[in-house]
């Protein structure tokens, strides 16, 4: 839980290539949000480069290839080429100020 | 962790003008004004200021592209003279630079923006200089002149336009609706030859849900923009995008990978042009059915005398753009 600032996000990667699963976490306060690192505008990250989002103020997350811009409370696109849709959340529980993925 | 925070600036406006009622924006060096039919572009260089002066109509509609495709990829130039190139997280704004007139006595200027600033900065000044009853989307025929003259109103219904985005298919229960008269998609002028039937699907039982099918032509006959998207298909890293193409490509578009056109009716005239220094390479003439690999390293701009239809096909493989720029690549996809 440490390693991810307030407010800020945070790149998981696991695998390579094809095989590839990124996710991304976003914390507020003490709260935890995980979404699939994938914009479904055109089902890219939504980070160009390792780490790197475009976290802007009031909690929203701007796609870096097409410009989406995403609420990170709830995933939904709210500007951008991917209105009316939204990020794929993951569920996620802190316990003892670790993150574990799973309802 | 290294996450990039980039906070959106506010814009930089000045005051309505007590003339045309239209503001004036600044972004880092460069100033944008417009009157009642130009628009004036200023940026500093060799200790004077340059002035650029494309026609308000032509800027609106090519801004109005490098906003919606959110900078597309690679370079978006607005006109011969003025445009963006995407880093994707970061823009670069240049003047000249990619015109030798300018750019060999340096006379040109590039400066690199947060996507969130320049964006921003976009969309304000499409907000504050199309005029109500004026459709950037448009062609020629269908909006007017409405933008001509002093600051009347606004058209953000047109500006703020939803793109179709889609999951998998229009049509499909819970994704994009497949388009009608009723929810706004009349059949366009030029498309009224158009059958609007739509494909029979008999599935086997028990695979009724698995199925579907669509007419494109019939969707994409309801298009009510030009030079944009009507809807994009994804497939892994292949990006299908079928749109209706009426007069002049607002932008020359410089890819930072190769892009295949696929005229699927009608025909669109193509002029070739080298990325760097605007140069002529090639004319094409593309007829429905054709197909064409637009390189790597050119720009192009299309002109398309009856509204046709064009299929884009896009390759989103992240780090394209480094291996073209290091030859890793060739700009074209075979040799003949």
């Amino acid at each position: 839980m440490d390693s991810v600032p307030d407010g800020a996000c945070k790149e998981l990667r696991y695998g390579e290539g094809d095989g590839l699963f990124s996710l991304l976490l976003h914390r507020r306060g003490a709260g935890i949000r995980a979404y699939v690192n994938s914009c479904p505008h055109f089902s890219l990250p939504l980070n160009a480069r390792p780490g790197k989002f475009l976290v802007l103020a009031d909690a929203r997350i701007m796609c870096a290839w097409h410009c989406a811009v995403f609420r990170l409370d709830d995933g939904h696109c709210i500007a951008g080429p991917a209105q009316g849709l939204g990020l794929e959340p993951v569920p996620v529980a802190v316990v003892d100020g670790r993150i574990y993925l799973g309802p | 962790m290294s996450t990039q925070m980039a906070n959106e600036p506010g814009v930089k406006a000045s005051a309505a003008s007590n003339r045309t009622g239209y503001r004036s924006f600044t972004l880092g060096s460069f100033n944008f004004s417009r009157d009642e039919y130009f628009v004036h572009v200023t940026w500093p260089a060799k200790g004077q200021t340059m002035t650029h002066t494309v026609s308000a109509d032509a800027f609106l509609r090519a801004m109005m592209r490098d906003v919606a495709w959110g900078f597309f990829y690679g370079w978006v130039n607005l006109d011969d003279v003025v445009g963006t190139r995407n880093l994707y997280g970061q823009v670069e704004l240049y003047a000249g630079r990619y015109s030798p007139g300018y750019s060999t006595k340096g006379l040109d200027l590039t400066e690199t923006f947060e996507t969130p600033e320049i964006m921003a900065t976009f969309k304000a000044i499409l907000d504050d200089w199309t005029n109500e009853g004026f459709d950037p989307f448009a062609s020629p025929d269908e909006t007017g002149k409405a933008w001509v003259g002093n600051k009347n109103g606004n058209n953000r219904a047109a500006i703020d336009r939803q793109r179709q985005a889609c999951k998998r298919m229009p049509g499909l229960p819970g994704d994009a609706d497949l388009r009608t008269d009723a929810n706004g998609f009349p059949v366009n002028r030029a498309f009224a030859d158009v059958p609007q039937d739509e494909p029979e699907v008999h599935a086997e039982p028990g695979f009724e849900n698995e199925v579907h099918a669509m007419s494109l032509f019939a969707y994409l006959s309801r298009s009510d923009v030009t030079w944009n998207p009507s809807v994009s298909s994804v497939c892994g890293r292949s990006l299908c995008c079928p749109t209706t193409e009426e007069y002049i490509l607002p932008i020359k578009h410089g890819n930072d990978r190769v892009e295949w056109f696929i005229q699927l009716s009608d025909e669109i005239d193509w002029a070739i042009e080298d990325k760097q220094t605007g140069a002529p390479r090639a004319k094409v003439k593309m007829k429905a059915g054709d197909v064409a690999a637009m390189p790597a390293d050119i720009r192009h701009q299309g002109f398309s005398r009856k509204r046709s239809m064009l299929l884009v096909w896009e390759n989103a493989t992240p780090g394209l753009p480094e291996m073209y720029e290091s030859g890793k690549l060739k700009p074209y996809p075979i040799e003949f």
